[in-house]
């Protein structure tokens, strides 16, 4: 990785009384150090990468600490590295994204959560959830309560969060459980400040070894028979442990506002990540003010699994009614306080999902809307908090009004309306070329049944490409395809990144395909990083003497694991193409759908990340030019009075620097092809009229910065003769 | 303000929205600084993700109005997320977002708007086979609707004059608009910009710029500069004289005798009187009578000024040198074109006998700047003066008359522009080319010269089909439209299925 993280790790080195400014998930780890842990390890994914990419750089100082960092291939290395918290007192903490790293790590995690840990073990989570997720929207939360480890959702300030995690490590200690702190994407990048602490050196660690290894004790196996007295354990001692520590900690919260308030008979029990949100609902609503004194009492859990019973029963007692607010589906929270009130006979009404939306983020609007039933319907009964929520209703019901009589919503697709932004590739990448392969090859052959996965390339089902039948996971295209290939009349093709192939594909696809003798194609991309979570190393990555080789060119040509890899698993067929050259992948593409040999047939699509090699060139090039060296530059151009303006080139590219503009010929209607200067001269664009014979108009200048002797000389001579031959008085 | 007061205090809200890899990372860190140095109260969040490749996404930021001071050791608690109705400030990089997050209601009575007016295009508005753009002014006219203050300018613009990125104008236009509502002096947030470190002058030159359009508050002239903004329909501005441009075409294109037969064709057209049919269909006929083909694309490409247009465009300076290199795939079907019919006809039967399309299977680069490539060019430029003779110009000419033809014989002024307007069907080269011509022809012959309909139903079915082949490259869209004119659809072309071997035995 290229991005330097050094103000970051200086943050990390804070020591007592100083103050951070920073971001959430900085804060996080910076607690971790706080408090002392051993290792740290973890998988990437937005919102959590920056924990482990900042760790990962910041290994030379973690070393003066003892602190160990595993950079994971996959979530489930991950949890399973907590392993080490079960026998030792070593503090451990890894992270990833939620719901689907959890998924990934699902099969650990039980087996840790029974024989529970020694050593504090916290797992930061990064809940994707809501506005800018990029995974299915499932709660975290199932996976606490079926594997009894306790979850975290502090208020998403950086000094509930930083103490937060403190805590979680000596919860999980004080109950012999890992804990999950679950961060959702905006709390992660929050910036805030808090003061800081020393950072602690860890119990156990490279710099304090220990002279043996623990006993042999059958009981921390997670195999039968201990299990089932694990499972007594974790609900007869641990989880008691858990609630008497939350209680003695006061972690939870309880806000409770005047004693003879207008709704001193009414509560809000809501989860700690919501605070904001709901405090906002409240000043909009009249009924707080700006420092969160709420005239309505509230418990706030920041730890939402396991609920402490009595202290939700104190807090029911002798309030008519109470509003859950609680995200997501199903309402786990309400449905146990439900039970709760049930069984200690409280007249307590409950209210929850009634009143707020079923589904989808709770933001200021969503509580707000839910809020102004619940006190509408509150028997005291407070006009006034009543009209004020519906004042701020109105307002933003207004906003929103006004502006859609006059925009169209987002619904509806009316010429000369708003058209959808999804991301897309970067300038230069070199994967959108296999999509262009792709589009022509199906022009030709027809279409096909593309298994498409996660990761960059998963934009190839965004417009213009739209390939992609079914996304099943990272690294599953091929497993996704293992039973469509056989009642398909044209190949399917598989479409995974080095990232995915790595994560899971090389065993859940490529193994699997292997052993059943299954037929199809699977094309990777070989970019040489995991790139859409911010281009972090694989094994696969090229060296760095590779890069340096390369210079301005694609470095990963050169690293061939992932080719010995297959070739050692047993793939036959494959061929390595560089992306870029279109005419070459699509007669490739072509020959594995049309082949007829049996068996696995693997395309490597080749060609480095255009994110990582530009970080990497332009330093070079600055450097050079500074010292007067030759460089040049390449870009590509469109005639703009040869384009007819029918764009057929865009539909076969999409990239960012290929755009429109007004065409200066006035005879000319529609908007005509431009390449603007963000073009990284990648070449896909000849490439592609070359390989579909679309038009003429494409140009590749190359831009000579110091020129030589040489470049001086021949550029007069050329000039001299073209102006000869070039045509006189001929009029544009 | 002592403590009380600051109790009902309402915190400013700041909504920001970029696109990925304008810096607006750095436009939300510049304004925590800002912000935290005057004394503020301030938290931030935002949403990258993979917004960050490119995608639309927003930045939020509260500061709250009371200084830290003034409220000792008690923190108000900030949201982290917009809320409709509530936002006091917007900035935005891109037109189409801004509007975007208007639709959403983050823009009302009490927000001060501050968008660029410049666009990025989404990929659906570039791929339209037409003109798919946003319209511009539906958003400048709902931001002046809507906010409470508009201030409208083409931040781009400003950007490429001071040689810095978007984000910087945009950090001025914030700051500046900021003064009514905070004491957030200059000097202020000019440290933020030179506490980065990289690139300060020219962010400060933006900065400048931003905060020259935002800081005038009374009556503030609304610099919508909308000549530049895109999308302004072409009928607004001042007419060109099509029939003097299309001569000129055609004379440039062959010869002056050219020029004369376009004035002849057209001569009946002027007849029916009728400006905008007389202006549509000069446009087209210049354009249909010019088409492309290798000979012409040749010489448009070796003209001088195209080299001085080139380098401009490169940003190249006087003492750079430039190589270009041209993307050719001629195909035998462009050969057969040139050639007369005697020879261009057997050329084309045999090239589709053995399958075969492009004569180089892997394409010719020509550098135009080498002498050798650039003769080559001029040859082919010089082949167009024997184009009369060749196979694709008497196809061309016959196709026109049958349009004119059409177009005279209309029943009325208004169908006579709906078939003129058709011929803008015809573009691109090569496939694209062709369906486009395919589609072109088949409403001719069904909607214009065949069926029998009255001059409005037909009117209508002409516009109809045209905006339906110009929705979808693939022409089902066209066969939809053409089956409510009660059209059969056209037989659905065969392509050759390559069915792969398959293991049946193993099955068994």
């Amino acid at each position: 990785m290229e991005v330097s993280f050094a103000t970051e790790i200086e943050l990390l080195k804070l020591g007592e009384g100083e103050t951070f400014r920073g971001e959430g998930i900085l804060a996080v780890t910076k607690a971790l150090l706080q408090s002392g842990v051993s290792y740290v390890g973890g998988y990437q994914g937005a919102p959590v990468s920056h924990l482990l990419d900042v760790m990962v750089q910041a290994r030379p100082y973690l070393d003066t600490l003892g602190v160990h960092v595993e950079a994971c291939t996959n979530e489930a290395s991950a949890c399973a590295m907590l392993a080490a918290s079960i026998n030792y007192p070593a503090r451990g903490a890894v992270t990833w994204k939620s719901i689907v790293g959890t998924n990934v790590a699902a099969d650990a995690l039980s087996n840790l959560a029974s024989p529970g840990v020694t050593g504090g073990a916290l797992i930061v989570v990064g809940e994707d959830y809501g506005e800018g997720a990029s995974v299915i929207q499932e709660r975290t939360h199932a996976y606490a309560m079926k594997s009894s480890v306790w979850l975290v959702d502090p208020r998403p300030n950086l000094e509930t969060i930083v103490r937060t995690v403190e805590q979680a490590f000596e919860l999980s200690e004080a109950s012999n459980t890992p804990v999950i702190m679950e961060l959702r994407i905006r709390a992660c990048h929050v910036q805030g400040e808090f003061k800081t602490r020393a950072n602690r050196e860890p119990l156990v660690s490279a710099r304090a070894p220990l002279a043996d290894p623990a006993g042999f004790h059958y009981e921390r196996l997670a195999h039968p028979p201990v299990t089932f007295g694990q499972e007594k354990l974790k609900f007869e001692v641990r989880m008691p442990a858990a609630r008497k520590f939350i209680l003695d900690r006061k972690i939870n919260e309880l806000f409770k506002g005047p004693e003879d308030g207008v709704h001193s008979t009414v509560g809000i029990i809501v989860q700690g990540g919501l605070y904001n949100n709901l405090i906002r609902a409240l000043q909009l609503a009249g009924q707080a003010d700006a420092f969160g004194d709420t005239q309505v009492p509230i418990l706030c859990l920041n730890v939402v699994y396991p609920l402490v019973p009595e202290q939700i029963s104190q807090f029911c007692a002798g309030k008519s009614r109470v509003l859950v607010v609680e995200e997501g589906q199903p309402e786990y929270i309400e449905q146990e306080i439900a039970t709760l009130l049930h069984r200690s006979d409280l007249p307590t009404r409950l209210h929850g999902k009634d009143m707020l939306q079923s589904a989808g983020e709770y933001s200021t609007e969503a509580i707000l809307r839910g809020l102004s039933r619940f006190l509408q319907g509150d028997a005291v009964g407070d006009s006034a908090g009543d009209t004020t929520a519906g004042t701020a209703l109105g307002e933003i019901t207004a906003a929103r009004t006004v502006a859609q009589t006059l925009l169209g919503t987002p619904q509806s697709h009316a010429p000369g309306g708003l058209t959808p932004r999804p991301p897309t590739f970067c300038v230069g990448c070199p994967e959108r070329p296999v999509f262009s392969a792709m589009k022509l090859v199906q022009n030709d052959m027809g279409k096909l049944h593309v298994g498409a996965d996660i990761g960059c390339h998963a934009f190839g089902t965004f417009e213009p490409f739209s390939q992609g039948n079914s996304i099943l996971g990272y690294g599953m295209s091929l497993a996704s395809i293992a039973g469509v290939t056989p009642f398909q009349q044209r190949r399917p093709i598989a479409i995974m990144g080095d990232g995915g192939f790595w994560h899971n594909g090389l065993l859940s696809g490529v193994s699997s395909n292997l052993m059943n003798h299954g037929d199809g194609v699977l094309m990777i991309m070989k970019n040489g990083y995991t790139s859409a979570t911010g281009t972090q190393e694989l094994v696969s990555s090229p060296e760095d003497t590779l890069k340096l080789l390369a210079g301005s060119g694609s470095s990963t040509h050169t690293e061939m694991t992932i080719e010995s890899t297959l070739t050692g698993a047993g793939v036959k067929w494959m061929r390595t193409v560089h992306n870029y050259r279109v005419g070459d992948m699509m007669k490739t593409l072509k020959e594995a759908l049309t082949s007829t040999e049996k068996g696995l047939k693997v395309i490597i699509a080749e060609g480095e990340c255009q994110l990582e090699r530009q970080r990497r060139i332009r330093p070079l090039n600055a450097e050079k030019l500074k010292r007067g060296e030759r460089v040049v530059r390449v870009r590509y151009g469109v005639d703009e009075n040869v384009c007819t303006g029918d764009h057929a080139c865009i539909r076969l590219s999409g990239c960012p620097s290929l755009t429109i503009k007004d065409s200066a010929d006035p005879l000319k209607v529609d908007p005509v092809a431009h390449v603007n200067n963000n073009c990284v001269g990648c070449g896909l664009c000849g490439e592609v009229s070359h390989a579909a014979t679309l038009c003429p108009s494409f140009y590749r200048t190359e831009i000579v910065n110091n020129p030589n002797g040489w470049d001086r000389f021949i550029t007069g001579v050329r000039q001299f003769f073209i102006r000869l031959l070039a045509p006189h008085g001929a009029n544009a | 303000m002592t403590q009380d007061k600051s109790k009902n205090a309402r915190p400013v809200c700041i909504l920001i929205s970029a696109l990925g890899g304008e810096g607006g990372g750095v436009l939300k860190d510049w304004v925590v600084h800002t912000a935290h140095a005057a004394g503020y109260p301030v938290q931030a969040t935002s949403i990258p993700g993979v917004a960050q490749r490119t995608g639309a996404t927003t930045y939020y930021v509260e500061v709250f109005p009371v200084k830290r001071v003034d409220i000792k050791d008690r923190w108000p608690v900030l949201c982290l997320s917009p809320t409709a109705g509530q936002v006091d400030f917007f900035v935005g990089s891109e037109l189409m977002e801004a509007a975007r997050q208007m639709q959403a209601g983050m823009v009302s009575g009490r927000t001060t708007f501050i968008a660029s007016t410049s666009r990025v295009y989404t990929t659906a508005e570039k791929m339209a086979m037409g003109d798919g753009r946003f319209d511009s002014d539906l958003g400048l006219d709902a931001a002046r609707t809507v906010a409470q203050r508009a201030i409208l300018f083409d931040m781009e613009a400003e950007t490429r004059k001071a040689g810095t990125v978007i984000s910087a104008v945009m950090f001025g236009a914030l700051i500046g608009a900021l003064q009514d509502a905070l004491a957030l002096p200059r000097e202020l947030a000019e440290g933020a910009i030179k506490s980065g470190g990289k690139g300060t002058e020219p962010s400060l030159r933006g900065f400048a710029a931003g905060y020259a359009h935002a800081i005038p508050v009374l009556n503030a002239p609304e610099n919508g500069s909308q000549s530049d903004s895109p999308g302004t329909d072409h009928e607004m501005e001042t007419q060109p004289d099509f029939i003097a441009l299309g001569r000129q075409r055609c004379s440039d294109y062959l010869d002056s005798a050219y020029a004369e037969w376009y004035g002849e064709r057209l001569a009946p057209v002027l007849a029916r009187d009728d400006q905008r049919l007389t202006r549509e269909t000069a446009r087209y006929l210049a354009l249909w009578m010019c088409y492309e083909d290798v000979a012409r694309v040749a010489d448009l490409k070796s003209r001088l000024e195209r080299f001085e247009n080139i380098r401009a465009e490169a940003a190249a300076t006087p003492d750079q040198p430039i190589k270009v290199v041209e993307f050719f795939k001629p195909g035998y079907g462009e050969v057969a074109d040139q050639l007369p019919p005697a020879l261009g006809e057997p050329l084309r039967a045999w090239a589709k006998k053995h399958g075969k399309v492009a004569i180089f299977e892997n394409g010719i680069h020509v550098e135009s700047t080498s002498f050798s490539g650039y003769a080559k060019l001029r040859l082919l430029a010089f082949m167009g003066r024997f184009r009369r003779s060749s196979s694709r110009y008497l196809l061309e000419q016959s196709q026109i008359e049958r349009w004119l033809t059409a177009i005279v014989k209309a029943q009325s002024n208004d169908l006579a522009l709906e078939i003129a307007l058709t011929a803008r069907l015809i573009k691109g080269y090569s496939d694209t080319h062709q369906r486009g011509k395919e589609n072109f022809l088949r409403i001719l012959e069904t909607l214009i010269e065949g069926g029998e309909y009255s001059a409005e139903t037909r009117t209508a079915y002409v516009r109809a089909a045209r905006e339906a082949a110009l929705a979808d490259p693939e022409g089902r869209k066209l066969d939809g439209s053409l089956e409510t004119a009660g059209i059969a659809p056209r037989p659905i072309k065969t392509q050759t299925v390559k069915f792969y071997p398959r293991d049946t035995e193993k099955r068994s």
